[in-house]
């Protein structure tokens, strides 16, 4: 402990014509237990207000937080600088529209992505108040839990070299969000809608198996298991 | 409270016969990826095959001709395979190339990624827990794909026209057309060797890589798990890559680990 | 660069609460916009865990149960705070509620049919599950209830909720805007009419008409600093209501804490730490909750604990840091395999966040600032009070089925149950009003917001944001925490009084374009220095103890004077709150004792029947507006009787 440490942070501002993308240093004195969340908040309170980066939960449960932190996607508000060399590179997540500084723009992709694979339960039945739920196994709620807790962090997108040369690639977030739906009982999409979704070079062909997406992903959501799932979902339904 | 409308869903409930045309683009995809990992698959069976054949040549020369022989008696195994692994190594590099970027600041790109997420483990120091920061490799491992698939493109085709030249003609050698000991030894000698240490290398690379690959796209979550795969699919690359190796050293004459006498057995004169 | 949307509904939040809003009123055909600080995935509603309240009775430790003991169980949480009747229809809908959201996709845990072990109280038990309930949605136990009764999805309860309902907003094609702050809402004659927004992406400000404004903005944790709350709950949206100068915030001082969080991240560490054995430990390593609590030791309420720990900590036995002083939660004995399995989460959060190993480090804990249940003013409907077409729903509202505490679960669950509700109401008032768009009204809005931006870049002072955020939250920490005393409730006043003068020196250091965050927090500041001001004015004229709220001064609940509602209104130009009160609601069940918490209350001196008949008319005259259905028309009355054994 009682390192200094030499923050060289990436900055640019899309909306200011006078900037260009440089890399800034800050320096901090290290405490112990110290995360990147305090520390970047640190360096905003005291050295550089204009920084600009997302955090919302500070507990890495929202997604808000994620960067490259040397050269990994990860989220911030977990990672401790004690984990870290004295020099620490931040850079924004590639892939996404950059904001600034740190701060790209997830929740728009998120959101398209949500609709391109009409993220939600078709089935058409209504609902009935009086009636009671229609039972489901508990197994198969835990596996769709299991894929339901991607907190769209981006880190999988950022860390998978086809998104990052694909705009149009879905990545294993969307793929796993398919994977969702089709193995939720309640929706009553047929295997043709999942197929023409799914089997194409923008969905799950379109993935070479970099594995980046499984390597990095924060919470340890199974993708690449959820990718092979789909494969053979997909050759065997046809 | 109403439900919501079926409307805003139309591809819920599509149906009957005809197929669309979305479907018939997901099929094109699914058929592509299919044939771009069968090919690989035979492919790389073949190169088994081949590279323990050819490294019969360490046995000595006696077995390598007795090899050769039954290559060619009674079935012309060795024109037959020449002629289909020609097509399947065509049809592999059209299918499997398809999913390389065409433009050079692409493959840049995505090596930048890779390297960034490989070189950060050494970047972060060893976090005192078990949770632990895990490797990352693939992504650079599939540019060497690239790469190696490069190579073996050219040198391969290279060798088998040469081979496939071989065993229809006599190619200049009088004594003899088809597969024997003389033949390939001459060649190798004559400067081959290089060009058969690359090939053998780079095939094997691209092999071994692209049977993990494969592995867990198709099989990662059964009882084949990630880490199995690896290990697997590096003990191949590494056994083939000696086999290799020394086969190229015996079939230059330089290196024989035991002659094993089959003379008797040679039926050829 | 400046837009100008009209909508039939505007939401300001897009967590829990404003997305089910949203989408009540887009089932009945209505155009809503919902705005959001962050990708509405991101609200804080993501974060919960435990799991949501409702009385379905599937499981066998939830046998028996039903909406009126969840009821008994709601307002007895609330010390009797709470307007019982909201309590109803919250407790009656919940169970629809909790089905509807299985509907729409939740994957709730189900029962498992058979012998199924659980820890009761530190032991192991088997009880056999009723196999014709397989399938059904199951529940877990939390504190304060009766039965097994809040429904989850493993440890991420709130996350697949919120995503869920995301889900159903993106299929209704609800338009949502993320990274935009509603800075101020347009209001002529009595009526809102829209705000004006600003968007965090580029700075620039927009317009937004709306027949009706709803404020789900959830929590305002974070003015206290040190908070378990996503660092976005600033409470930016209650305040709007109070800059209206008309709308009153009703209970800001009920603030709850929580015991454990986990120090320097505040991150909540859950209650089944101490449920499955572990100990609270000073600074010697003493474990001293059995010197204060010999029965319940760690066990005791959360309430207790917390108040017990502060007291520990004021004696200088807590342990210093660099992140103020703490204490240690003590796991070590637990056991790896049990820390690795049933306190998975708790383990990964000590290692990830503050790089302690549970299994053989201490955990730095201290009770933090978790809940506000106070809020935004509105009757049963969700209708703002004093200002027509204003509605509020979940933490940002104070609907006030909380009262001056409210029960762990039953806070997911309000905000799915007020969104039905509610967004029902708002489309029945967004149908029958008009779209009054007034360019001079947007103008004169957005010059005052304008000005304000100018003011924080042009003045002449040496104010910084962040010296007055840390300043305030110093105040509220140890002048309004958990305990509370006439003295240090006076002086907080005073000194926050002042820092709100000096909100009006801080001076923007850096112009840039875009957001600037430096700008954003200092557009926030003031508001927030308000709504301190109501909590630690409030509390220090609330002479009486009830739930979170704890005067030393006066330890007793007083039910002969207290058993009101605090209303709490900015006039414009006032330099500090006004307060008046209101009764709580129409009172089924008399108060009486808890059952837990062991504290002493002075009785009413009224009966209740002189009670009932005046809450009518006193809230009336407080700014109620008219309800759909008349005031206690979903009572239920005396059926709680059947229940109390
Ligand atoms: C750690 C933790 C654990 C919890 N666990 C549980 C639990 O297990 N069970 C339980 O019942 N409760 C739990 N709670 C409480 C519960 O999570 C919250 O009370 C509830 O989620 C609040 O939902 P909401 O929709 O009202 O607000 P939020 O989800 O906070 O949403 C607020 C929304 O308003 C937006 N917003 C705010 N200000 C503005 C503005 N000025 N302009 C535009 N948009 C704005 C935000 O961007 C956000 O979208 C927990 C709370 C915490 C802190
Ligand atoms: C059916 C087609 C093929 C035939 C009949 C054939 C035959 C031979 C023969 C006779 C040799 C010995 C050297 C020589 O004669 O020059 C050889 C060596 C070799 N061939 Fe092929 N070959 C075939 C296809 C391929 C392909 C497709 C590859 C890889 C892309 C390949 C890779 C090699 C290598 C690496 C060696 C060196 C052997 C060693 O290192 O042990 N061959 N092949
Ligand atoms: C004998 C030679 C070859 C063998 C044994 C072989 C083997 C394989 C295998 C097993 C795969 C994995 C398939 C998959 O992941 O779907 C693969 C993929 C690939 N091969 Fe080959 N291959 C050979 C020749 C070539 C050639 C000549 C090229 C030309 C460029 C090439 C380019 C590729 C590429 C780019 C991939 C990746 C495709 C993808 O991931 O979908 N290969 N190969
Ligand atoms: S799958 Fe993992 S890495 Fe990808 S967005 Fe979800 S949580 Fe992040
Ligand atoms: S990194 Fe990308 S290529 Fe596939 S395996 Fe993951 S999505
Ligand atoms: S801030 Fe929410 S995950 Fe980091």
């Amino acid at each position: 402990m009682g390192r200094t440490l030499t923050f060289k942070i990436f900055r640019y501002n899309p909306y200011d014509d006078g900037s260009k993308p440089h890399i800034q240093e800050y320096t901090l004195e290290e405490t112990p237990r110290l995360n990147l969340f305090n520390a970047l908040n640190k360096i905003r309170d005291e050295q550089d207000p204009t920084l600009m980066f997302d955090f919302v939960c500070r507990a890495g449960i929202c997604g808000s937080c994620a960067m490259m932190i040397n050269g990994r996607p990860t989220l911030a508000c977990r990672t401790l600088t004690s984990d870290l060399p004295g020099t620490i590179e931040l850079y924004p997540l590639p892939f996404f529209k950059m904001l600034g500084d740190l701060s790209v723009d997830t929740g728009v992709w998120f959101r398209e992505m949500a609709q391109r694979v009409e993220s939600w339960i078709h089935a058409g039945k209504e609902f009935d108040p009086n009636a009671e739920e229609t039972r489901m196994d508990n197994k198969t709620a835990v596996a769709i839990y299991n894929t339901e807790r991607c907190i769209e962090c981006g880190c999988c997108i950022a860390g998978c070299a086809t998104a990052n040369v694909r705009s149009d690639f879905m990545g294993a977030a969307g793929l796993n969000r398919i994977a969702r739906f089709m193995i939720d009982p309640r929706d009553e999409r047929g295997h043709e809608t999942w197929f023409e979704l799914v089997s194409t070079d923008e969905g799950v062909f379109g993935c070479i198996g970099m594995m980046g997406c499984d390597d990095v992903c924060p919470k340890d959501i199974p993708l690449l298991d959820t990718l092979a799932f789909i494969r053979r979902r997909m050759t065997a339904g046809s | 409270m109403n439900n919501i409308k079926t409307e805003l869903y139309p591809q819920a409930i599509r149906g009957g016969g005809k197929k669309s045309e979305a479907y018939k683009k997901a099929r094109r995809a699914l058929i592509a990826e299919l044939i771009s990992g069968v090919t690989g698959l035979l492919l790389a069976g073949f190169i088994f095959g081949h590279l323990i054949l050819e490294g019969t040549m360490l046995f000595g020369k006696d077995l390598y001709e007795v090899v050769a022989y039954y290559m060619e008696h009674p079935l012309p195994l060795a024109q037959i395979s020449a002629f289909s692994i020609g097509i399947l190594f065509f049809v592999h590099f059209v299918y499997a190339s398809r999913k390389i970027p065409a433009r050079l600041y692409e493959r840049k790109r995505m090596m930048e990624i890779g390297l960034s997420i490989k070189k950060a483990k050494k970047r972060w120091s060893q976090p005192k827990s078990d949770i632990m920061l895990r490797r990352h490799r693939e992504t650079s491992l599939w540019i060497w794909q690239v790469r190696t698939g490069m190579i073996v493109l050219a040198c391969g085709a290279f060798h088998l026209f040469l081979v496939t030249w071989n065993i229809f003609t006599d190619m200049g050698y009088a004594d003899a057309s088809g597969l024997t000991a003389k033949i390939a030894s001459s060649r190798v000698e004559s400067g081959l060797w290089i060009l058969y240490l690359v090939l053998g290398i780079s095939v094997v690379a691209h092999l071994a890589i692209g049977l993990y690959r494969l592995a867990v796209k198709w099989i990662s979550d059964t009882w084949f798990n990630r880490r199995w795969a690896y290990l697997l699919c590096t003990v191949i690359f590494w056994f083939y890559v000696i086999l290799c190796i020394a086969g190229v050293a015996a079939l230059a004459g330089k290196l024989t680990l035991i002659e094993i006498p089959v003379g008797d057995l040679l039926i050829r004169s | 660069m400046n837009d100008t949307f009209m909508t039939d509904v505007l939401v300001i939040g897009a967590g829990l609460a404003g997305e089910r809003t949203a989408v009540a009123a887009a089932h009945e055909g209505l155009r809503v916009i919902l705005l959001s600080l962050v990708p509405a995935r991101r609200s804080h509603s993501c974060a919960a865990q435990g799991g949501m309240q409702a009385a379905l009775g599937n499981i066998e430790k939830g046998k028996g149960d039903n909406s009126t003991i969840h009821w008994l169980d709601t307002v007895k949480g609330s010390d009797w705070g709470a307007d019982q009747e909201v309590a109803r229809i919250f407790a009656d809908n919940a169970p629809i509620a909790m089905r509807e959201m299985a509907h729409f996709g939740v994957p709730w845990n189900r029962v498992v049919g058979g012998p199924q072990q659980y820890y009761i109280k530190g032991k192991k038990v088997t009880i056999e599950e009723d196999r014709s309930k397989e399938g059904l949605i199951t529940a877990r136990d939390f504190g304060g209830t009766a039965k097994w009764r809040a429904c989850y999805t493993a440890d991420g309860t709130g996350h697949t909720v919120l995503y869920t309902m995301d889900n159903m907003v993106s299929q209704l094609g609800i338009a949502v805007h993320d990274r935009m702050e509603a800075l101020a809402l347009m209001h002529a004659d009595g009526r809102c009419r829209g705000a004006i927004v600003r968007s965090l992406r580029d700075g620039s400000l927009h317009t937004y008409f709306a027949k009706a404004t709803v404020i789900a903005t959830g929590g305002f944790g974070r003015i206290y600093g040190a908070s378990t709350n996503a660092v976005i709950n600033e409470g930016t949206g209650i305040a709007l209501a109070l800059d209206t100068g008309l709308v009153p915030l009703g209970d800001m001082e009920a603030v709850q804490f929580h015991p454990t969080a986990i120090v320097p991240t505040d991150i909540l560490v859950t209650e089944g730490c101490r449920g499955d054995g572990g100990y609270l430990l000073d600074k010697n390593e003493h474990r001293f909750m059995p010197d204060y609590e010999p029965e319940k030791q760690e066990l005791a309420s959360r309430d207790v604990v917390s108040r017990r720990m502060t007291e520990h900590m004021k004696k200088g036995l807590g342990v210093e840091s660099p992140y103020g002083t703490h204490l240690w939660l003590d796991l070590r004995h637990l056991g790896k395999e049990h820390l690795k399995t049933k306190l998975r989460e708790v383990y990964e959060i000590a290692m990830y966040f503050i790089g302690v190993n549970p299994i053989t480090e201490l955990l730095p804990v201290r009770p933090t600032q978790h809940y506000t249940m106070g809020g935004v003013r509105v009757n049963k409907d969700g209708h703002a009070y004093s200002l027509m077409g204003l509605f509020s729903a979940g933490e940002a509202a104070c609907w006030d089925m909380h009262g001056f505490n409210r029960l762990g679960g039953n806070s997911l669950a309000e905000t799915v149950v007020a969104g039905m509700v509610v967004g029902k109401r708002v489309a029945e008032y967004a149908k029958k009003a008009n779209l009054e768009t007034s360019s001079s009204l947007a103008d004169a809005f957005t010059a005052k917001v304008e000005k304000r931006i100018k003011n924080l870049y042009n003045g002449d002072g040496t104010e910084s944001v962040a010296g007055i955020k840390k300043k305030m939250a110093d105040i509220l920490l140890h002048k309004v925490g958990i305990f509370r005393n006439g003295n240090d409730l006076e002086s907080a006043c005073k000194e926050l009084k002042e820092l709100l003068q000096r909100t009006d020196k801080i001076k923007v250091k850096k112009s840039v374009p875009g957001a600037n965050p430096e700008l954003s927090a200092a557009l926030r500041i003031k508001g927030q220095v308000k709504l301190a001001l109501t909590i630690a004015c409030g509390a220090y004229a609330r002479t009486e103890s009830r739930g979170a709220h704890t005067r030393e001064d006066y330890p007793d609940r007083d039910d002969a004077n207290w058993l009101n509602r605090t209303l709490a209104r900015w006039p414009e130009g006032a330099d500090g709150p006004v307060f008046s009160y209101e009764p709580v609601g129409i009172i089924d069940m008399p108060p009486g004792e808890r059952g837990y918490g062991g504290a002493t209350f002075i009785k009413m001196k009224e009966s209740i029947e002189d009670y009932n008949s005046k809450v009518h008319k006193l809230q009336k005259e407080a700014g109620r507006p008219d309800t759909a259905e008349p005031i206690g028309s979903k009572l239920k009355p005396g059926l709680w009787k059947d229940e109390v054994k």
